[in-house]
C-alpha cells in the first residue's frame, strides 16, 4: 500500500476525515442531544473537572475565514486564534456551549476572557487563573485552592461532583492521552502508516467530542494501523521533522508538508505531541492529584518554572527528527521569546530549522511551501555532504 | 503671550534635582558593576523593590532605561540588533531594545551594568517573564519570578497568601546574594520611607485637580523616574518633597502648565516616548491640559507599616495592569470624576497588550457612563517605526475640535 495518504490510510481515519470537513459538528450533536458543552482555550483549563460535572469541554480552536467582528473589541496585533475565536462568539457560533472557561495563560487571552465575557452573553464565564510558576509547594498550594473555587463555580451550575467522579473522569483522560501517546510511537515506528495531518487531527479530535468515544475511536485507529502492512516505495519515504508551536490546526499546511516530502514525527503543539505527555502523579487525594496533573505536564512557554528548552530539545534529540519547524502563531509573544535561544541550541545539535509564522484568515500556502522546501533541500544536501 | 511667560508655564524648576538625582542613581548603579560587595539586581517596574532596597542590593529597571533610549531616539537602532538576533519585531519594544543594549552595551548611559540576578513580577505583564528568561540565559544569573495572580473579579484571600509565601522565598534568595541577612526593623523602615514617598507622588499627582492644573502628564512622565526607580529610599523624599512644595506654589500663584487651560483630558497608557516633547506641544497649543493619567497612578500602592509583606502583597497584585477590563473600568471613572476630565486619550501601544487589549471596550464603558468621549491612538511606546506623527496629529486635533462643539 501507498504511503502517506491523509485521511485514506483506514476506516477511522476516513471518520476522522470527515469530522474535520465540520470541527463543531460533535460537539453541536451532543448539545442537541441534551449534554451541557463548554468551550474552553489553552492547556490549563482542567477538562477533567469539567467533564466530572457531566459536562463536555470542548476547545475551540482557530478558523480560517475572513472576519471584521473582532475589529471593535481587538488590536490587529493581538494573535489570529484570539481574533478568530472572539469572532465566532459575536458571531453567535458557539451556540451550543453554555458559556466559557479560561485557563490563564498568556496576556492575550488573559484581556480575551474579559472582553468575551462582557461581550458576548453567555451564561457561564469562568476564569482559573492557574499560577504562572509551576514549580514549589506555595504555587501547588495556590492552584489546589484555584481548583476548588472552580469547582464551587461549577457545582452551582451543574450540581454536586463527587470526589468518585473526579478520578473516573481523570482515568478517562489519563487513559485518553495515553492511546493519543502511543499514536505518536506508532508514528515514530512506522512514520509511512500514518500522516502528520492524520496524526495531529486524531489528537485533536479529541478536543471537540466526548472523550470516551474519543479513546473508543483511538483504540479503533490503533488497532487497524497496527495490522496495516505498509512498504514504503523506492523514494517514497519522507524526512522526519519535529514541529514547535503553539496549536496546530493547519491541515492543509501539514498536507502540503507532507506532499513536499517531509513529516511531523513529533511535534510539541499544545493539541498534539505536548499534550500527549501527559503527567500522571502518584495516589493523593483527588483534587490534589487534579493540580499536580495540571502542573507538571510538559509546559506552555507561558508558564515559568520547568527547564523547558532543555525538555524541548531532548524531546527533538530523542525523536530522530532531521529538521525542526517553528510554526508560530504571528504576535504570539511567549512563543516568539524562546525562539531565538531554541534555534541557537538546535544549530548547535546540527539541527536545520525554519520559522513559518502564520495568521489564521490569511494563510500564504505559497510562501509556507518555499520555506518548507528550503529546509528539505537542506536537510538533503547535510545528509550528503556526511 | 510672551516667550517668557511661556516659559513661565513650562518650566518645572525641580526638573534639573531631578535629572541629578537619576544621573547619580546610574552612576552609582553602573559603579557596582564587578563588585561583589554591591549586587546589581534587574527588576521589572511593578515588582517589590523594598526587599532589595532593605538588604542594600543595586536595582536597575530595564523599562526605566528603555524609557531613556525611547525619550533619547535610540530605541529603534537598540531594537534592531535583538531582531538581528531573532527576536520577532511584534515582541515589547522595550524588551527588543533592552536585550539589544545588553548585547552591544548601546544607548544613552552605554547599557546598563550586568545583573547578578534578576527579580521578576508578573504584575503588570506575561511579558516580562519570557524577556527576563531570557536575560537569565544570556548574562547566565539567576531569575527569581513573583508570581501575583490576576485579578477578574477580586483578590482572593488564598492568592495574596501564595504572593506573601513568594515574598518570604525571595528573601531567602536574596540572603544568598548578600553579606548580611534580612532584618525585618531595616524592612520597616523601608516599607515607611516608600509609603512616604508614594505618598508624596499621589499628593503630587493630585494638585492637578486644580483648575487650571499647575501640571500635565507629560510632566509626570518625567517626574515619575524616581518613585520607580528608587523608592524606598530617603533621597526620593527629599526630592518629591522639593517637588510638591513647587507645583503647590504654581498652584497658589495661578501658573497653569498649559497657558490657557480650555479642555481637561485623562491619558491612558505608557507615554510615546520618543513624541513626548512634541504631543506636549501639540495639546498645550489646543489650550488642552492631560491632567491625568492611568500610568503614573500605577505606583500609587498602599502598604501598611504594621504588616508590610501582606500589605505589599495585596498592593502589588491589585495594581491597574493586573486587574479585569471591568475593574480598570472602574479606576478609570473615578479619575475622570476627580480630575474633572471632559475627555480621554488612550494610547493604543503595540508593545502592550494587557494595557492595550480591551481599551475599545473601556472606551465604549467610558462614553456610556461617563458620556466623555475618547480618543484611540495607534502608537509604540519607543518604536518609532510604526509611529505615523501626521495621521496621529491630525486626530488629536479632530478630537479637540470635537470637544469644541
Amino acid at each position: 500500500m501507498k504511503t502517506g495518504v491523509p485521511g485514506k490510510m483506514c476506516d477511522t481515519l476516513s471518520t476522522l476525515f470527515d469530522m474535520r470537513q465540520d470541527p463543531y459538528s460533535g460537539a453541536r450533536s451532543l448539545h442537541a442531544a441534551g449534554r451541557s458543552i463548554l468551550g474552553y482555550s489553552c492547556s490549563y483549563v482542567p477538562e477533567e473537572l469539567i467533564y466530572a460535572a457531566g459536562v463536555v469541554p470542548v476547545r475551540i480552536l482557530g478558523d480560517n475565514k475572513q472576519r471584521v467582528a473582532w475589529g471593535g473589541h481587538l488590536q490587529n496585533y493581538c494573535c489570529s486564534l484570539s481574533r478568530s475565536t472572539l469572532d465566532m462568539a459575536l458571531n453567535k457560533e458557539f451556540d451550543f456551549v453554555d458559556g466559557f472557561v479560561f485557563g490563564h495563560t498568556c496576556d492575550t487571552m488573559q484581556r480575551l476572557s474579559d472582553i468575551l465575557r462582557i461581550n458576548a452573553g453567555f451564561e457561564f464565564h469562568a476564569d482559573l487563573v492557574a499560577p504562572s510558576r509551576l514549580n514549589g509547594e506555595a504555587a501547588f498550594g495556590y492552584m489546589l485552592e484555584e481548583l476548588g473555587e472552580f469547582r464551587s463555580k461549577l457545582e452551582a451550575r451543574y450540581g454536586p461532583i463527587s470526589d468518585e467522579r473526579i478520578v473516573e473522569s481523570m482515568a478517562v483522560y489519563h487513559e485518553n492521552r495515553k492511546l493519543v501517546r502511543k499514536l505518536y510511537e506508532l508514528k515514530k515506528r512506522s512514520p509511512g502508516k500514518i500522516t502528520s495531518t492524520d496524526l495531529i487531527w486524531a489528537a485533536t479530535a479529541g478536543y471537540l467530542m466526548d472523550r470516551a468515544g474519543h479513546t473508543r475511536l483511538l483504540r479503533a485507529l490503533l488497532d487497524e494501523l497496527e495490522s496495516l502492512s505498509v512498504t514504503p516505495e523506492p523514494g517514497d519515504e519522507k524526512i522526519p521533522l519535529f514541529g514547535i508551536g503553539s496549536v496546530m490546526d493547519q491541515w492543509e499546511f501539514l498536507d502540503m508538508m507532507e506532499t513536499a516530502g517531509g513529516t511531523f514525527i513529533n511535534d510539541d503543539f499544545c493539541n498534539g505531541g505536548r499534550y500527549a505527555e501527559d503527567f500522571v502523579p502518584g495516589p493523593d487525594e483527588p483534587m490534589a492529584a487534579l493540580a499536580r496533573s495540571l502542573m507538571g505536564r510538559a509546559s506552555c512557554p507561558c508558564k515559568h518554572g520547568g527547564d523547558r528548552s532543555t525538555a524541548l530539545i531532548d524531546k527533538v534529540k530523542y525523536s530522530g527528527a532531521a529538521g525542526v519547524v517553528f510554526f508560530l502563531l504571528k504576535y504570539c509573544d511567549p512563543h516568539s521569546f524562546e525562539y531565538p535561544h531554541l534555534k541557537y541550541l538546535l544549530g548547535e545539535l546540527g539541527v536545520p530549522s525554519i520559522l513559518v509564522e502564520i495568521e489564521h484568515g490569511a494563510v500564504s500556502m505559497e510562501s509556507m511551501r518555499t520555506r518548507i522546501e528550503a529546509l528539505l533541500e537542506t536537510i538533503k544536501g547535510l545528509k550528503q555532504a556526511r | 503671550m510672551g516667550e517668557e511667560e511661556k516659559e513661565l508655564h513650562k518650566k518645572i524648576l525641580a526638573t534639573d534635582a531631578m535629572k541629578q538625582l537619576m544621573a547619580t542613581y546610574y552612576m552609582e548603579a553602573k559603579a557596582a558593576e564587578g563588585d561583589d560587595k554591591k549586587p546589581v539586581c534587574w527588576i521589572t517596574s511593578g515588582a517589590p523593590v523594598e526587599f532589595l532596597v532593605a538588604m542594600d542590593i543595586i536595582p536597575v529597571y530595564p523599562e526605566n532605561h528603555g524609557a531613556l533610549c525611547g525619550a533619547a531616539r535610540m530605541a529603534v537602532d537598540l531594537a534592531e540588533i535583538a531582531e538581528g538576533a531573532g527576536f520577532s519585531r511584534d515582541l515589547c519594544s522595550y524588551a527588543r531594545l533592552d536585550i539589544g543594549s545588553a548585547m552591544s552595551r548601546g544607548g544613552p548611559i552605554g547599557g546598563l551594568p550586568r545583573p547578578d540576578f534578576l527579580l521578576c513580577c508578573n504584575n503588570i505583564c506575561g511579558t516580562v517573564v519570557k524577556w527576563y528568561e531570557e536575560l537569565a540565559v544570556y548574562f547566565n544569573v539567576p531569575m527569581f519570578l513573583i508570581d501575583t495572580p490576576f485579578v477578574h473579579e477580586s483578590s482572593r484571600r488564598y492568592a495574596i497568601d501564595y504572593v506573601a509565601a513568594q515574598f518570604r522565598e525571595l528573601i531567602e534568595f536574596l540572603e544568598e546574594f548578600t553579606a548580611g541577612s534580612y532584618d525585618a526593623e531595616r524592612f520597616r523602615e523601608v516599607a515607611l520611607l516608600s509609603k512616604e514617598g508614594i505618598g508624596l507622588w499621589s499628593d503630587i499627582l493630585r494638585l492637578s485637580e486644580n483648575r487650571p492644573s499647575p501640571i500635565t502628564c507629560f510632566d509626570a512622565f518625567i517626574h515619575m523616574a524616581p518613585i520607580v526607580t528608587l523608592r524606598g529610599t530617603a533621597r526620593v523624599i527629599d526630592y518629591y518633597r522639593a517637588l510638591k512644595a513647587e507645583i503647590e506654589q504654581r498652584v497658589e500663584k495661578g501658573i497653569s502648565a498649559v497657558p490657557e487651560e480650555r479642555y481637561r483630558l485623562l491619558w491612558d497608557n505608557i507615554p510615546i516616548w520618543y513624541e513626548l516633547r512634541n504631543l506636549g506641544h501639540l495639546f498645550a497649543e489646543q489650550g488642552a491640559c492631560l491632567v491625568a493619567d492611568t500610568y503614573t497612578t500605577a505606583w500609587a500602592v498602599e502598604i501598611e507599616v504594621d504588616d508590610p509583606v501582606n500589605s505589599m502583597a495585596r498592593a502589588y497584585s491589585s495594581i491597574y495592569l493586573n486587574i479585569s477590563i471591568d475593574l480598570m473600568f472602574k479606576k478609570v471613572k473615578a479619575l475622570i470624576e476627580r480630575y474633572s476630565v471632559d475627555g480621554v486619550v488612550m494610547h493604543s501601544n503595540r508593545s502592550c497588550k494587557p494595557y492595550s487589549l480591551g481599551q475599545y471596550d473601556i472606551a465604549r464603558m467610558i462614553l456610556s457612563e461617563t458620556g466623555k468621549p475618547v480618543l484611540v491612538i495607534e502608537a509604540d511606546m519607543t518604536d518609532s517605526r510604526v509611529f505615523s506623527s501626521s495621521q496621529v496629529h491630525d486626530r488629536i486635533l479632530a478630537f479637540i475640535e470635537t470637544l469644541h462643539s
